[in-house]
């Protein structure tokens, strides 16, 4: 900035010095006054004098004055000029120049000149250097107020990122990117401390290059970074600052580092430094850049709010997933199965377990193990852990979880179920499933991947339990809802075959009653009738038509009765008892004759328990033996008998090789009078299926056409299952 | 010996055809119900009771056929029990409680009906064994003979001496 001269210089150019004047103007007014007579010394002279005003008299001639004012106003712009002999409109019309700020008229007195000059010396000329000095000290404030205008203008923009942009790493490379553009550093850097390692890291950068992004961390002790971080002061230095003691190897000439805050904690590091330009930073940069530190720490929060909140949300994403899954299906063996493996892959441990609590043996019993590929290890199935032994006990005994991420170490630890399944376990987490206070078992996760099991994945794994732990006490209940409805269920359609045995029974009975006290009356009729007949002289011809008559009469009606003895017989009280169905089998066939053409081959398990059953099980035989003989009739075949035991239940199979039944009659062979045999009653497999309903059995038939055909029957042995007689 | 035998059955049909049946070779009266069979009894007394166990149609327990069995036993007459009810525990009890000499399904019958005959003539074949001895046996002790009187002279319930033999 240029400043003004203390004594204005003036160049008075007339071919007559007047030194009265001159001496007047210098000693009353403080001028410095040069007099020059020619007009051309005063160009040649003007650099030299650098003159602050310029008196001219309009008279001049060589040159002339009019030339003169322009060379002047050429060579210097900025010095105002008074005319003098000449008057005002004179000087407008014959020199026309910006520069002539006044006039005088011959004569005229020193103080009339002064007080001209003095005037124009206050008003200097818009060029003049006085303006210039001005001017340019205005625009180079004009430039510091536009730079701080795009200072905060980058600043408001990293404010406006910080607090509209959620995501951290974006936010954090835009304010190392404003740190440089602010300070108009070389590089910037943002260090944040790693709680773990106690070590900076770099999170953020600008113009540092790739390679050194990629490792970059500095100890906290050991760094001038780390000296900001323990003091919680802001440390700018340069090559050419000694107020500090500058670390050998300081390769760049100055940088500024200041503390990253959240509240009183220093949560990192922001620098600049300049490793190609040989400047200092300002404090002014130094400000700057703690504004950027605090948009930054602001920015960490919120990233680590929105991260928190992201976490959590995609934790109750996890946990409604898994709440889901495990809901998605009221099967209580699907469950666990469901839960490990999704379980095992999301907290990307090397094993997932589930275990459940079995009070009475005071264990917990291992039901599935899945490692991080969804095999299941199933040497662990069924393993049974004491309560209070091992994590695994410890945690369903007392109900709470358990961190253990070195568990060789770990007194607590049993190392029976690694010897089990040959696997290392190294790290364990474990949380009890409770629902409705009850422990109903233990999930464990083993060996993260990566790092620890901390607090974070227990309250996740405690979430995710919680879920799976009422979804399998709903799975419970339902189940032990459904077993009691099933159980309901059965009583109800026992009740309903014992009804409908009672029922049948009942009327098969009325009817054969009735039958017998009425039609049996015809046969006995017919048969004593024949008898009176026989001494009755009659033609031979007319003999043997009455015998036809009253035979046809006879057999038609002992049809009736047959039937009507059947049905009495089938549906005759028949007291339960135990009996060994091997015993009612034989009885059966004591009863039938087995013809010629048939071969009987008996598979009879010697060692049946015994069957609830009465001895009406024996007419079911005979049925079954006596259909089986019949479709063998013609062309004889095998008749093969078997009991075995089935679990619980006793079975008896006959079987024949005879012709087979359509599989569209296969069906209808337990119907009501359905026969294929011109003599059958046509309810004998009704009749068995009804009686083996009441006796809560079943039969079932297999057949092939021309590959014989299987009759299963079916009976619970269990004695407590005997049914009310 | 006079062979005659009383028919309970409330059907007239079946008194009609058993009458019938039988009375080529046995004096038959037939009647209708339990007090009518007590009427004959008190009044011409009777050597053998064929019995049918409902008699009436809303005797759904043959109550009344088993109540007849049990004041025939209690007379010592035998009786046969002809029904169309030929149920086990009823069987039983006529058996085994009133000794009954046989219990004839009517529906077996009419397979054959000779069977009847064949029992009731057993049954006084029987009768006239026992009263045979009987008769020997009060000569003797008329004759001034000692006499042992042995419940195998008494001629009910005869099932017994059919199933010794």
């Amino acid at each position: 900035m240029t400043s003004v001269r203390k004594n204005p210089h003036i160049l008075i150019i007339d071919p007559a010095d007047n030194v009265s004047l001159r001496t007047s103007l210098e000693n009353q007014y403080g001028l410095v006054v040069k007099h020059l007579a020619s007009g051309q010394t005063a160009l040649d002279m003007l650099r030299q004098i650098k003159p602050d005003l310029v008196v001219l008299n309009a008279n001049l001639s060589d040159p002339p004055a009019s030339s003169l004012l322009a060379e002047l106003t050429a060579q210097k712009p900025t010095a105002p000029i008074i005319l003098v002999g000449a008057n005002g409109e004179t000087a407008k019309t014959n020199f026309n120049n910006n520069n002539i700020v006044g006039w005088l008229n011959q004569p005229f007195t020193a103080a009339e000149l002064a007080a001209l000059i003095q005037s124009a010396l206050d008003r200097p000329l818009p060029n003049s250097d006085l303006v210039l000095t001005k001017r340019a000290e205005l625009i180079e404030a004009n430039q510091q107020l536009t730079a701080r205008v795009q200072q905060l203008q980058t600043l408001f923009e990293i404010g406006k990122s910080v607090t509209s942009q959620l995501e951290l790493e974006g936010v954090l490379g835009q304010v190392a990117k404003a740190a440089v553009a602010l300070t108009g550093a070389d590089e910037s850097y943002l260090l944040l401390v790693d709680e773990v390692s106690d070590n900076l890291v770099l999170r953020a950068e600008a113009n540092l290059g790739v390679e050194e992004v990629k490792n970059f961390w500095i100890k906290v002790s050991d760094s001038i970074a780390g000296q900001v971080v323990q003091t919680g002061e802001p440390i700018a230095i340069s090559r050419d600052s000694h107020s500090l003691k500058v670390k050998t190897g300081l390769v760049v000439y100055a940088l500024v580092n200041v503390p990253v805050k959240v509240g009183p904690k220093v949560i990192g590091v922001l620098g600049v430094d300049n490793r190609y330009q040989q400047r200092a930073f300002t404090h002014e940069d130094q400000m700057l850049l703690s504004t950027l530190a605090d948009w930054a720490a602001i920015a960490l929060q919120n990233a680590k709010l929105y991260a928190a909140t992201a976490e959590l949300s995609r934790d109750l994403e996890l946990v409604n997933e898994v709440s889901h899954l495990v809901s998605s299906t009221l099967d209580v063996e699907q469950i666990p199965r469901l839960l490990i493996q999704h379980i095992t892959e999301i907290f990307e441990a090397e094993c997932g377990s589930l275990a459940l609590l079995d009070k009475e043996r005071g264990s917990v019993v291992f039901q599935l193990a899945y490692d991080s590929q969804g095999n299941e290890l199933t040497s662990l199935k069924n393993f049974l852990m004491p309560l209070g032994e091992g994590i695994v006990g410890l945690v369903a005994q007392t109900g709470l979880p358990h961190i253990v991420n070195n568990v060789q170490n770990y007194p607590g630890w049993s190392p029976i179920a690694d010897r089990l399944t040959g696997f290392t376990t190294q790290k364990i987490l474990a949380v009890p499933l409770i629902a409705e206070g009850e422990i109903l078992g233990v999930i464990e996760l083993l060996n993260k991947k990566v790092g620890n099991f901390d607090q974070h994945d227990l309250e996740l794994l405690s979430l995710v339990a919680s879920a799976a732990a009422s979804a399998i006490q709903n799975a419970r209940q339902y189940e032990a809802l459904q077993k009691s409805n099933e159980a309901l269920q059965q009583a109800q359609e026992e009740r309903i075959a014992a009804e409908r045995w009672a029922v049948l029974g009942k009327a098969a009975g009325s009817l054969a009653h009735r039958i017998n006290n009425t039609t049996a009356l015809v046969p006995i009729a017919i048969q004593h009738l024949r008898e009176l007949l026989q001494p009755v002289a009659m033609p031979l011809k007319l003999r043997k038509e009455v015998d036809d008559n009253l035979g046809r009469i006879e057999r038609n009606t002992l049809y009736t009765v047959d039937l009507a003895v059947a049905l009495l017989r089938r549906f005759r009280q028949h007291p339960a008892k135990a009996y060994n169905v091997n015993d009612l089998i034989k009885r059966a066939l004591t009863l039938i004759e087995i013809p010629e053409n048939i071969k009987l081959v008996c598979h009879l398990d010697p060692n049946l328990p015994a069957v609830g059953t009465s001895d009406l099980l024996v007419d079911a035989m005979i049925e079954l033996i006596t259909n089986a003989l019949r479709v063998m009739e013609a062309s004889g075949g095998m008749l093969r008998i078997a009991s075995f035991k089935v679990g619980n239940r006793v079975s008896i199979q006959v079987t024949d090789s005879g012709p087979g039944i359509l599989a569209e009659d296969i069906n209808q062979v337990f119907e009501m009078f359905y026969t294929t045999h011109p003599q059958g009653l046509g309810f004998g497999l009704w009749w068995v299926k009804t009686f083996l309903q009441q006796q809560r059995g079943e039969i079932t038939v297999e057949s092939r056409p021309n590959q014989g055909t299987t009759f299963t029957i079916t009976l619970p042995c269990h004695p407590s299952l005997l049914p009310s007689p | 010996m006079r062979k005659r035998v009383l028919v309970v059955d409330d059907v007239p049909d079946w008194r009609a055809q058993l009458q019938s049946i039988l009375k080529g070779e046995f004096e038959v009266i037939t009647v209708d119900s339990y007090q009518a069979a007590i009427e004959v009894i008190r009044d011409r007394g009777a050597e053998l009771v064929i019995v049918d166990l409902r008699l009436s149609p809303t005797d759904e327990e043959n109550r009344q056929g088993m109540d007849l069995l049990k004041l025939l036993a209690e007379h010592r007459i035998n009786a046969i029990v002809l029904t169309g009810y030929p149920e086990h525990e009823l069987q039983e009890e006529a058996e085994e409680k009133y000794k009954i000499f046989d219990f004839i399904d009517k529906s077996v019958l009419a397979q054959n009906f000779q069977k009847l005959r064949d029992v009731v003539r057993e049954a006084f074949k029987l009768l006239e064994g026992k009263e045979k001895e009987k008769s020997e046996a009060i000569q003797a002790a008329r004759a001034g003979r000692p006499v042992f009187f042995p419940d195998e002279l008494s001629s009910w319930p005869l099932r017994k001496y059919r199933d010794n033999k």
